[in-house]
Order: C-alpha cells, then structure tokens, then sequence
C-alpha cells in the first residue's frame, strides 16, 4: 500500500516541560496529499520541522519508507524529503538558476560541485514549473509568487518522494494561490507524496485527499476533506461560523460568515 | 548570451593575467632600480642555466628584498579576501570581515606581549598567529556553551572578546617603554610589510594553503549555507560541521596573514563586496576570484606604501583611506549584492 510517512504517537516540546503537541498520529501514502489545519500556534509548523529532522521529537517515532528517521543520515533524509519554509529571504543576489541548482546538495559529497547532470535536472524542473524566463533572473528582486515557483524547482530539484510544504499559499495574491495549489496536484500525481500546512480550509478541498486539524497539541479530527472540513469542526477550531456549501456534484467551498 | 560568455571569459583571463603582470611590475618599483629584463634574467637564471653579467646586487634585490615582500602582500591580501568572503557567506551577514570572532585583536594582543618581551621578529610572529588561534577558540566555545542560535551568540562573543584583547593591548601600551617599546607596538599594529622576509613568508605557507584549498573545496557548500542554517539542513547539510571547517581555516588564513603584516583593516570587508559586484554572489567563482582581486588591491597599495614618500607609509592606514571612501562609492553605485 506504498506508504511513505508514518507518524506514530509523536510528542514534541521547546523546554522539556510544556508540550507544543502530543500523541500525534499520521500516516502519508504515495501521491497523498495531506493538508493541516489548525489555529495558530498549535505547532504545524513545528511538526514539518520534526519530520523533516530539523527537530527532535521528545517521544514516539517518525518512520520514511519504514525506516525511522533518528536512524538516517542527514543527507539520506534530505534525498527522500524536501521542505519549502514559511517565509524566505537570501541575503546574496543569487541568479534563480543558482537557487534551484542548490537542491542538488543532498545528492553531492562536501567538496563536490554541481556538474552537467545537475545542471540538467535542475534545468528540466525548471522547465516542468513553466518557469524557465526566470532563470537568470536574480532571486532577490523576483516577486513572491515567483519565489515561490523557484523554491518549488529546487526542492524537485533534490527529487525528494516527499514534499513538506509550510503554508505554501500564506504570503501570495489569490491567482498564485491557486497556482500553486495546482502545481501541488500534478506532482501528486506524479507520484510524489505532499504534507502542507494551510490556514484555509478551502484549499484542502481544491488540492488534497486527506486533511488533519490540529488543535490544542493534538490531532482534533482526521480524513477526508469532505468528512473533516464541516461547519462544526470549524466552529471548534477557529471560533467562527462557516457555510459549506455544494458547488457542484465534484467540489465543496468553505465559506466564512460574518462575525455579529 | 553569447555576449554574456564573453563577458565571463574575459573577467576571467583579466582575473588570471592581471595578478600576474603586477607580480611582475611590482619589482621594477622601488629605490633601486631594477629593469624589466634584469627582472627577467634575475628570476630565470634560477631556473635555467643561462648566463649574466648582472651584479650581485641585482639578485639581492630581487630574491631577497622584492619578492618576499611582493608574495607577502599577494598572500595577505588573498588570504584576508578570501576570508572576508567565506565569513559573509558563513554568518549570512554581508557585514562581516575576518575578524569578527576576534583574531585579529588576538594576534595583535600576542604581538605587543612578543614585543614588550624583546622576542625576535620570528617569535613576534609565532605569537601573534598562536594568540589569533587562542582568541577565535575563546570565542568559538564561548558560543557553544549556549543552547539555540550559536551563530549570533558567536558574533556577540567575538566582539566582546575582541574588545577584551584590546583592552590588553592598551595595558600592555600603557607599561611598555615608551622610548622604543611602544613605538614598535603602535607600529605593529598599524600594519605593514616593511619586517617581511623569506623566512616568514614560508613560515606561513603552510596554514595559508590548508586555508584556500579547504575553502576552495567547500565553496558551493557555501552557497547552500548562505541561504540559512534551515534551509541548509533540509539539503541535507551539516551545517554545523561545515560552518567549523570555514571558521577554522578563515582563521589559519587570517590569523597567519596577520602575524606576518600586523592589523590592515578593510581588505577583507571591501573586496569580497567589490569581487561580488564584478562575478556575482556564487562562491564557486566568487571565492577564486577573491583571491586574485585580493592579491592585486593589496600588492598595488604596498607598492604605493614603500614607495610614494621618503619614508614607508604604514599598509594599514593607506588600505583604510582608500578603501573606507571607495566603499562608499561602491555603494552609490548601486550595489545590489544585499536585498
């Protein structure tokens, strides 16, 4: 049943003591895509980070293909998993090509440099995003929505199996919002396996198979779009009144009421 | 495109000959004159066996006063280049230059104490490359006892430990003799080649070349580190690991450059940001061609420095006239290499 990420019973905490989240159980299997809602602060963010081994879980285990992650070498990590954060900035004047160039790290020893395969496979997932009038242009004084596209290329770059997305949408204008969404439906299925943080719950029914809510450092509700995403669950995650409403016979809308 | 090859070829062959030609020039300047063929032969004869009439004196001048003097100032001047560049990178600060962790004022400290004790040229220079190591390991360890960000707590921890170690140099400022002691001291760390001979240019090829080969083998490292700690984690770099290695041969560069021509300020701030401007912010190109442009800047500065007075001009104050005023120049030009 190809699954990819297995989260089991997972607790994380900065200080030993207070517990950012707990008992968090997960399971991702190839080309899911899998969308996590939750208020602020209840450690999405944080649980990306522990899967992608940038922290360390307090207790329970995260397994990729089986093999539990405190058990990998860094660089054997970074082949199966790519991470786009939340907000980026370079302090250098890279050129894009150079950006998604750097996806290759994980693939070259220390005192390697890139070489024509890596210039290859970075050219062509440049070229799969559309993108390639950007390629010389210099990554700081590109526009959000095209450093998102670029941090897409490097992390396809890296030829992960699994894609950690931290609000993938949060700082774009609506068309590239659901640009990107889209980007995220075709590399699903092209068979990559996708976990993304979102604070719209609209979008898990434009682009993902299974949501999660997290809420007060545990896993509220787990499923189907259509069966987690209600006007109930809502109301207990983020306080407000919502309408979900039929579309069509295909898609649902998540559409917030006013506050009286 | 193709103008854009060009273009690339062309900074790299002026980055190859330029070095070269000046290397070459800079023995026909000085007080005794030297002509471009003499230069020739001198140096050739070594190699070939042919035979001159030049005078002894030639070779004097040319083996023995020039050329340590003219690979001193390549070497300081690359050595410091490079490092300000790998440092920039390292700390994704474009701010930075190679004393940020306190070598320099380290060095200087072991510097004075070799000269308040009357220690020899060589042990001045043993001892203030020893006390660069002492203050960036101080400082290095300091960093480490703290738990989170480590890469600011060792930019605050080389500031403080740089300011700790001028504070003993203006102790031991304050004791030495003010007769001849603290003129040597003040001299000393006002920076200059004119105490360079052979012996010390090869007592600090050893460090210097670990420094520029590592660094030469990490640099596109360097790029994915300069893009920030998690980022670089997530490409599946030891950050951690990786970041020791350019601090601690950054620190073998800049700590024997030091030893060797005491305290020249803004060369290894200046040309990685003037080096940036001309090939881009890529450390695959951006660190060879630091050391080219760096050896040249300061081999062209020495050259004024022993010979536009009657008296040498300490290195140190000539790199900081020019260099503090063309730096602004470089920013009004509009220097785009920071966001």
């Amino acid at each position: 049943m190809n699954q990819i990420l297995k989260v089991d019973n997972a607790s994380f905490s900065y200080n030993g003591k207070e517990k950012i989240f707990e008992g968090i159980n997960l399971e991702v299997n190839k080309s899911d895509v899998l969308c996590i809602l939750g208020p602020n602060g209840t450690g999405k963010s944080t649980l990306i980070k522990c899967i992608n081994g940038l922290l360390n879980l307090d207790s329970g285990n995260i397994f990729l293909n089986s093999t539990n992650i405190s058990e990998m070498a860094k660089t054997d990590l970074a082949k199966m998993v790519g991470y786009i954060p939340q907000s980026h900035s370079s302090t250098f004047a890279f050129s894009v090509f150079d950006v998604v160039l750097m996806g290759r790290a994980p693939h070259l020893n220390v005192t390697s440099v890139p070489g024509r395969k890596d210039f290859k496979i970075a050219d062509k997932a440049i070229e799969s995003l559309g993108i390639s009038y950007l390629k010389d242009k210099t990554y700081t004084e590109i526009s959000g929505g095209e450093k998102q596209m670029v941090l897409l290329a490097r992390v396809l770059a890296q030829e992960p199996k699994l894609l950690l997305l931290d609000e993938p949408t949060s700082h774009l204008d609506f068309g590239n919002q659901i640009r990107t969404l889209d980007v995220i439906n075709r590399l699903s299925q092209n068979g990559l396996s996708i976990v993304m943080t979102s604070h719209y719950p609209d979008h898990a029914f434009l682009s993902s198979n299974k949501v999660a809510i997290m809420k007060d450092g545990g896993i509220m509700d787990i499923g189907e779009p259509e069966s987690v995403v209600t006007e109930e669950n809502m109301r207990k995650t983020y306080g407000i009144d919502v309408k979900v409403i039929d579309m069509d016979d295909s898609r649902k809308a998540c559409i917030p009421m006013q506050i009286k | 495109m193709n103008r854009a090859k060009i273009g690339s070829i062309t900074t790299t062959t002026a980055l190859i000959v330029l070095p070269i030609l000046l290397f070459l020039g800079s023995f026909m300047i000085g007080r005794y004159p030297v002509s471009p063929t003499d230069v020739l032969v001198a140096i050739g004869s070594v190699f070939v066996p042919i035979k001159t009439n030049l005078s002894p004196a030639v070779y004097t001048v040319v083996w023995d006063i020039r050329l340590p003097r003219i690979a001193a100032a390549m070497i300081v001047g690359a050595a410091l280049s490079i490092s300000g560049a790998s440092f920039q990178g390292t700390f994704q600060n474009p701010l930075v230059s190679p004393d940020i962790l306190g070598v320099s004022a380290g060095a200087g400290f072991g510097a004075a104490m070799a000269i308040l004790l009357s220690f020899s040229t060589v042990m001045i220079q043993v001892t203030a490359f020893i006390f660069g190591l002492v203050a960036v390991s101080i400082t290095y360890f300091f960093s480490r006892s703290f738990k989170g960000d480590t890469t600011l707590m060792m930019v605050l921890g080389g500031i403080a430990v740089g300011s700790l170690f001028s504070a003993f140099i203006s102790c031991i400022k304050y004791v030495a003799d003010p007769e001849d002691k603290l003129p040597e001291i003040v001299y000393w760390l006002m920076g200059s080649l004119s105490t360079v001979d052979t012996s010390s240019v090869v007592m600090i090829i050893i460090p210097v070349f670990i420094g520029f080969s590592v660094l030469l083998l990490v640099r596109w490292r360097l790029n994915v580190l300069s893009m920030g700690d998690e980022e670089a984690q997530s490409l599946g770099v030891n950050t951690e690991k990786l970041r020791l290695v350019v601090i601690l041969c950054c620190t073998l560069l800049t700590s024997a450059a030091v030893s060797i021509s005491g305290i020249i300020g803004w060369v290894g701030l200046v040309i990685p940001h003037m080096t940036r401007m001309i090939v881009g912010p890529d450390h695959r190109k951006l660190l060879p061609a630091t050391i080219s442009i760096g050896a040249v800047f300061l081999l062209l500065v020495d050259d004024v420095c022993r010979t536009a007075t009657s008296i040498e001009i300490p290195l140190g104050i000539l790199t900081a006239i020019i260099g503090a005023p063309f730096f602004i120049y470089l920013l009004k030009k509009g220097y785009e290499g920071w966001s």
